[in-house]
């Protein structure tokens, strides 16, 4: 379906579209057209995605300029969604294909448009050692290990030369040759090598697929020397040029097959060609993260449009990016990280002077300036060398590029033992912090004094620059498997940022216990009907097994915001629960031109909202903190899940505020005997905190609700399930809310952001803490919902939501269907409801009725006041009938 | 002369009925069918009610299909009643269920060991499926009933009143729904309270209707939808669809006389002439329907003690009466439809059927009623005032009929004389 708004093309691949997906695009259209942001909320399962596909993509393909090659930057959470999103897009374009001439003559647009995914080398490496090691920073660490400069320049200074194209005929039948290739598969990476052949760079080995690319690729280089300007990717043979030229729509699976096939690394051919691609969708970290905004995303240009789906927990990604945490293990291991690192520039001061002075030399041109100058030559120069990407920061600087000073590094740190001194310094003090057993709160400022104080050292100042430092240290020292030295680099990171950011956003924060257990020990919060008389009143301190925590926590999430609003003006926000409407740009310190909510049309109510205040003997029910232990509370909960459980068909999805809450609940309800009367009627699952349990508890789940025995999820509103995992269809017809999953609120670190809040944006803390816990209430009813044939009974059980002030906060797509008579309710007259209401939405669908109503038409498109056709009359009134 | 073929339509577009069909009723009298808001006095005695009923109805429209009853509850199932066309055989199996449940003390001296199930725990979707399939997979030839050597006449149908909203399998409840696709058999279910994805994908996947009771009413209207239309499963016997026609080879009997005075009477099979003798039914639908029909009652003045429709036991013909035929394929025909005649059809002066005069009647309401029973009764032409005529017409052939003609086209007839 094609159709005008306010007089550009609309593509959109489906023959219907909801009304709300209209008003949606009507919306993001205008915030687009006026270069500003925007936070829009529409339900989940009425087709968000694809609406803000089609329309960024049809408003690129409108207004795109030579000079403006409009791009779009889509941020997911997971690779999952990343995935869906992909092959949404991939359906989008092939209907935009349809519409628009793809021969020749077509613009290059067209012809070239790129989709690429980005994730971690975990998800798109090849290597065939690399890719089965499983975790995370051991990748990385080998993936460093082979392709970093300096392993390729051993490589290269050991085996000869590199390779030449030409000679690899000749040489290939000579044993030493082999013995060279055998060698280049434990030592360097292969698919790496071709990456660079393939993008003009200088290889050391050559895979006999790629030789002829090189050879291209060498010939070009040496034009490109010639006439640095000349580089036209047209004027070379398509054929000639596949990485160039490469168009279509790559998901991971799809980028890792055809990249392997050619003998090239996936993932820096994404990185690379992300620079020209017109979509490209990954996570938040790459965006939101400095020290992975640095290395991938510092280059784009700030004419893309950025969109950030599921966005109602951004505040908090923004603040994990920036808050660094130390355990004692990490600070011991940093301790021993230093040591080997003096051992190793001590050896090296007898073998390699020259190595540390140049160093030195480089430092005092400038660590930074260089930085920027190694962007500089590979953002803005068109890569003339791509295997720069290699040799990009191994830890870049963890403080917005904005922030960090930019000038040379102070004469104290500048020589390398030197700057271990400082290090061992600064770990000294952490140990010292990090071994009293006492909760202590400060400024980074003042923490920073004391430790000017307590180890000698006036000026503080060049632990801003310890990060930079360190990184170039690691390179001259040539380290191998970084990831050893991830807890220096821990320490590092928390210098730096605490240095940096002195003034405010920042705190420093001391933890000696388990946060549970020690609110475990002090106030009795867990289990106190079961602990027996007297055991929970005093536990010394001491008992309790320490953990001590040091935090460097961010508090201000429109820090790590910052940074992306001032580079890109367009900015979208969008999830399914933004309410109430304002308050996250408020806190992310974003000024959307345009802020919507919008409802979802229904042909029949399809959601029903039930805020149950009472149990069945008419006592309320709250987890309120001094209502929580109480018995009726217990049974009345009891009684309300089996009420449900036995009208309610297939699976019911029960959530509660807490780990500890809920298992509280479930050994009183298995005394009472409730348990074995609920496994009647419903098969029982939990959530535990254990990964592979769930997903195993969840697969049983879901088997129970297909072959109709029926079951019960119980899980808690914060844990994984409560985000990630949709229960569409049978597997959700029912979500029973215990209690407002408020978070935990005697955390020190909410305290200080609460705290902060306040002060900054004036937020008064019960508010942010309703919004906070109102969000995670409509993402955990959200999870069965899923669509528009998708149906659910929302049970909201506690005194509490029947305030205006928590209802006020749900979406509107929730409290469009909460009318009066489901407020307030009690047990059985809320069973009653939900149980006509199961009723009615087993009737059959019917289609036709939809249209229209739910679901438009190009003719009812032509009727919307935005998309008239040019020139015709406004229609009365009285024709629309 | 007596050998007919009674044809079965199976046209997927209008959705016919079959001649024969085979029906397993799974009644669902686990525990929650005490629920008592939604249903009066509560859902199990409503559901029987209903049941009875749609029996009722059921064997009135096809007196050549077959039926059996299942009761599931609390993890069992049980065969309440074996497959026949004995409309009183069910409904007394049923009434002994309805004695059961209202009998609020367990009763000791209850004949079958199901009674202490009823109304407890919940139903077993897989034993009930499993057992209606070993009822309809038996191949129509061991069908009692069934016509020979004709497999693939009748369709195989099982309806599930399901209140219980969990079911308790001994295994993968999804291989035997793929069984019983395999046969094709059809399951229609209605679920009385919710939405269960289990009844919803039985359902789907093997082509039945598939229905939530909103209210009594609507479960008791949407069940008897299921006597008038049978779902058409497009794989299945796809090479009798391609005739269009298939072919149920059926017998009439013939009376013949025996003993000297000839007031013995015996039928015999038209085709081997085997004296009949005993129905596989003694208590057949007849009695029910019978009366109402002044052709069968006709019939049966000539003296026909079998109950028909029975299976010859020598050669297996299926013997019917004509009306059974008739009854059977109603939705297989063109049903005549009726139109009032018009000032412009006064040209027409005798009944297409019976030859009499058409009468003119009047057109006051008041007394409309008069003159139809007038001339049903004596058949004399008395002068109406005003000239509109009584008669109806063949809404396809035009033909016209009088007013006692068209009353039996409606109600016995089911066709045209004239045109089908």
């Amino acid at each position: 379906m094609r159709f005008l708004m306010d007089g550009m093309w609309v593509y959109f691949p489906y023959a219907y579209i909801y009304p709300e997906q209209y008003q949606y695009m009507l919306q993001l259209k205008r915030a687009l057209d006026a270069n500003g942001s925007c936070a829009l909320e529409m339900p989940t399962g009425t087709g968000k995605t694809i609406s803000l596909l089609s329309m960024v993509l049809s408003w690129i393909l409108a207004n795109r300029t030579p000079d403006h090659p409009y791009k779009l930057i889509y941020c997911c959470r997971t690779i999952g969604e990343v995935e869906k999103t992909m092959e949404e897009l991939r359906r989008l374009w092939a209907h935009v294909l349809t519409h628009l001439s793809t021969g020749p003559d077509a613009p290059s647009f067209v012809n070239q448009f790129l989709a690429l995914a980005l994730a971690s080398r975990k998800s798109l490496c090849v290597h065939p050692v690399a890719s089965t090691l499983g975790k995370r920073a051991v990748i990385d660490a080998k993936c460093h290990d082979m392709t970093a400069p300096h392993v390729r320049d051993k490589f290269r200074r050991e085996h000869g030369a590199i390779i030449h194209p030409d000679d690899i005929e000749d040489s290939a039948a000579t044993p030493a040759a082999a013995d060279i290739m055998r060698q280049t598969a434990s030592h360097v990476c292969s698919y790496f090598e071709g990456y660079v052949s393939a993008t003009g760079g200088d290889p050391l080995i050559l895979q006999q697929s790629a030789k002829s690319a090189a050879r291209r690729a060498r010939s070009r280089a040496e034009k490109k020397e010639t006439d640095p300007d000349a580089m036209d990717v047209d004027e070379l043979a398509p054929e000639d040029q596949p990485l160039h030229n490469l168009s279509g729509i790559f998901s991971l699976e799809e980028m890792k097959a055809f990249a392997e096939s050619k003998g090239i690394c996936p993932y820096f051919l994404t990185r690379y060609l992300i620079q020209r691609c017109d979509v490209v969708i990954y996570s938040y970290q790459y965006l939101l993260n400095p020290r992975i905004h640095q290395i991938v995303s510092q280059q784009l240009k700030s004419d893309a449009i950025v969109v950030f789906d599921e966005a109602h927990n951004m505040d908090n990604v923004c603040i994990e990016a920036l808050s660094v945490k130390l355990t004692r293990t990490t600070v011991e291991a940093a301790a021993k990280n230093v040591r080997a690192l003096n051992q190793q520039v001590s050896t090296m001061k007898q073998k390699d002077v020259e190595r540390l002075n140049a160093e030195y030399r480089r430092l005092l041109r400038g660590l930074n300036l260089q930085i920027a100058g190694n962007n500089n030559s590979a953002g803005g120069n068109n890569n003339n060398d791509p295997a720069a990407l290699a040799a990009e920061p191994l830890r870049a600087n963890p403080a917005l590029p904005d922030e960090v000073v930019n000038e040379v590094i102070p004469e104290s740190i500048r020589k390398a033992s030197e700057f271990l001194g400082v290090l061992d310094k600064v770990i000294q003090y952490l140990r010292t912090r990090i071994g009293v057993k006492q909760v202590f709160q400060e400024s980074p400022s003042f923490f920073l004094k004391k430790f000017g104080e307590a180890m000698g050292m006036a000026d503080t100042k060049p632990l801003r620059f310890c990060t930079g430092r360190l990184n170039s240290l690691l390179k001259t020292i040539e380290i191998t498997n970084i990831d050893k030295y991830q807890p220096i680099g821990l320490v590092a990171d928390f210098a730096t940022l605490a240095s940096t950011y002195e003034k405010e956003g920042f705190m420093v924060l001391m933890e000696p216990y388990e946060p549970y257990e020690f609110a475990l020990a002090t106030r009795g919060l867990g289990s106190p009907l079961h602990t027996p008389q007297g055991a929970n009143t005093q536990i010394n301190a001491s008992e309790l097994t320490t953990n001590p925590r040091l935090e460097l926590s961010c508090l201000d999430a429109s820090i790590a915001m910052k940074s992306v609003l001032a580079k890109f003006p367009r900015v979208v926000i969008t999830s399914g629960t933004l309410s109430p409407p304002g308050m996250l740009p408020r806190i992310l310190g974003m000024k959307p031109a345009l802020t919507q909510s919008l409802s979802m049309s229904l042909q029949r109510t399809s959601v029903c909202p039930l805020v149950v205040t009472r149990g069945s003997d008419q006592t309320p029910i709250s987890t309120k903190f001094d209502m929580r232990s109480n018995l009726d509370v217990a049974r009345n909960y009891a009684t309300l899940l089996l009420e449900f459980a036995k009208i309610v068909p297939d699976g019911i999805v029960c959530f509660f505020p807490s780990y500890q809450f809920m298992e509280m609940m479930v050994s009183v309800w298995n005394e009472m005997g409730m348990l074995n009367k609920l496994i009647k009627y419903k098969l029982l699952f939990v959530e535990t905190e254990d990964l592979t349990e769930t997903s195993l508890a969840l697969q049983s789940y879901k088997k129970a609700c297909d072959s109709g025995r029926g079951a019960v999820f119980l899980s808690v509103a914060r844990g994984k399930v409560s985000e990630g995992i949709d229960f569409d269809n049978h597997y959700g017809r029912c979500v029973i809310l215990f209690g407002i999953p408020f978070v935990y609120t005697e955390s020190r670190t909410l305290k200080a952001r609460l705290e902060f809040l306040r002060q900054k944006f004036q937020i008064h803390e019960n508010e942010f803490l309703t919004f906070d816990a109102m969000r995670m209430a409509s993402q955990c009813v959200g999870r069965v919902v899923r669509g528009k044939s998708d149906y659910g009974i929302m049970v909201f059980a506690d005194k509490r939501y029947n305030r205006i002030d928590k209802r006020s906060k749900l979406p509107q797509w929730i409290t469009q269907f909460l009318g009066p008579n489901q407020l307030n309710l009690s047990t059985d007259t809320a069973t009653s409801i939900a149980k006509t209401f199961l009723k009615e939405m087993g009737q059959p669908i019917d289609r036709d009725a939809q249209i229209g109503v739910s679901l438009w038409s190009e003719v009812e498109i032509l009727q919307q006041p935005a998309s008239r056709p040019f020139g015709a009359p406004m229609p009365a009134p009285s024709m629309r009938m | 002369e007596a050998v007919a073929a009674a044809s079965s339509v199976a046209d997927g577009a209008t959705g016919s009925v079959e001649a024969q069909r085979w029906i397993c009723v799974i009644l669902d009298v686990s525990e929650s069918m005490r629920e008592r808001e939604d249903l009066q006095p509560n859902r199990l005695i409503y559901c029987l009610r209903v049941v009875l009923k749609f029996i009722q109805n059921f064997f009135e429209r096809h007196p050549l299909s077959q039926m059996q009853l299942i009761l599931t509850a609390n993890g069992v199932a049980t065969n309440l009643s074996t497959l026949s066309g004995s409309v009183i055989a069910h409904t007394d199996a049923l009434k002994g269920v309805l004695r059961q449940s209202t009998n609020t003390a367990p009763s000791q001296s209850s004949d079958t060991d199901f009674s202490k199930h009823i109304l407890k725990g919940v139903v077993s979707l897989q034993n009930a499926l499993l057992l209606a399939l070993r009822t309809l997979q038996g191949g129509s030839s061991l069908l009692p009933g069934a016509a020979a050597g004709s497999l693939v006449a009748g369709s195989k149908e099982i309806i599930l009143i399901m209140s219980s909203l969990a079911t308790q399998d001994p295994a993968n409840i999804f291989t035997t729904i793929e069984k019983l696709r395999k046969v094709s058999i059809f399951a229609h279910v209605f679920h009385i309270g919710a939405d269960l994805y289990i009844c919803r994908y039985l359902a789907e996947r093997t082509h039945g209707k598939y229905c939530v009771a909103l209210s009594g009413e609507h479960f008791a209207s949407e069940l008897m939808k299921i006597i008038d239309t049978t779902p058409v499963d497009a794989n299945r016997n796809s090479a009798a669809l391609n005739f269009g026609v298939r072919q149920l080879p059926v017998g009439f009997c013939s009376p013949v006389n025996v003993g000297e005075n000839g007031e013995e009477k015996l039928q015999r099979c038209p085709k081997c002439l085997t004296p009949v003798e005993h129905g596989f039914d003694s208590r057949n639908s007849e009695q029910a329907t019978d009366s109402a029909s002044p052709a069968v009652a006709t019939l049966r003045v000539l003296g026909s003690p079998t109950a028909l429709p029975t299976n010859c036991h020598i050669c297996g013909l299926l013997l019917v009466k004509p009306s059974h035929l008739i009854r059977s394929t109603l939705n297989t025909r063109q049903s005549a439809t009726l139109i009032a005649s018009t000032e412009d059809d006064l040209d027409q002066e005798s009944c297409s059927a019976c030859g009499m005069e058409l009468l003119m009647q009047s057109t006051s309401t008041g007394d409309l009623l008069a003159p139809l029973q007038t001339t049903s009764d004596k058949r004399t032409s008395t002068v109406a005032t005003e000239k509109t005529p009584a008669s109806q017409k063949c809404g396809i052939c035009q033909s016209h009929f009088c007013a006692a003609c068209s009353e039996m086209i409606a109600t016995t007839l089911f066709f045209c004389p004239c045109c089908n």
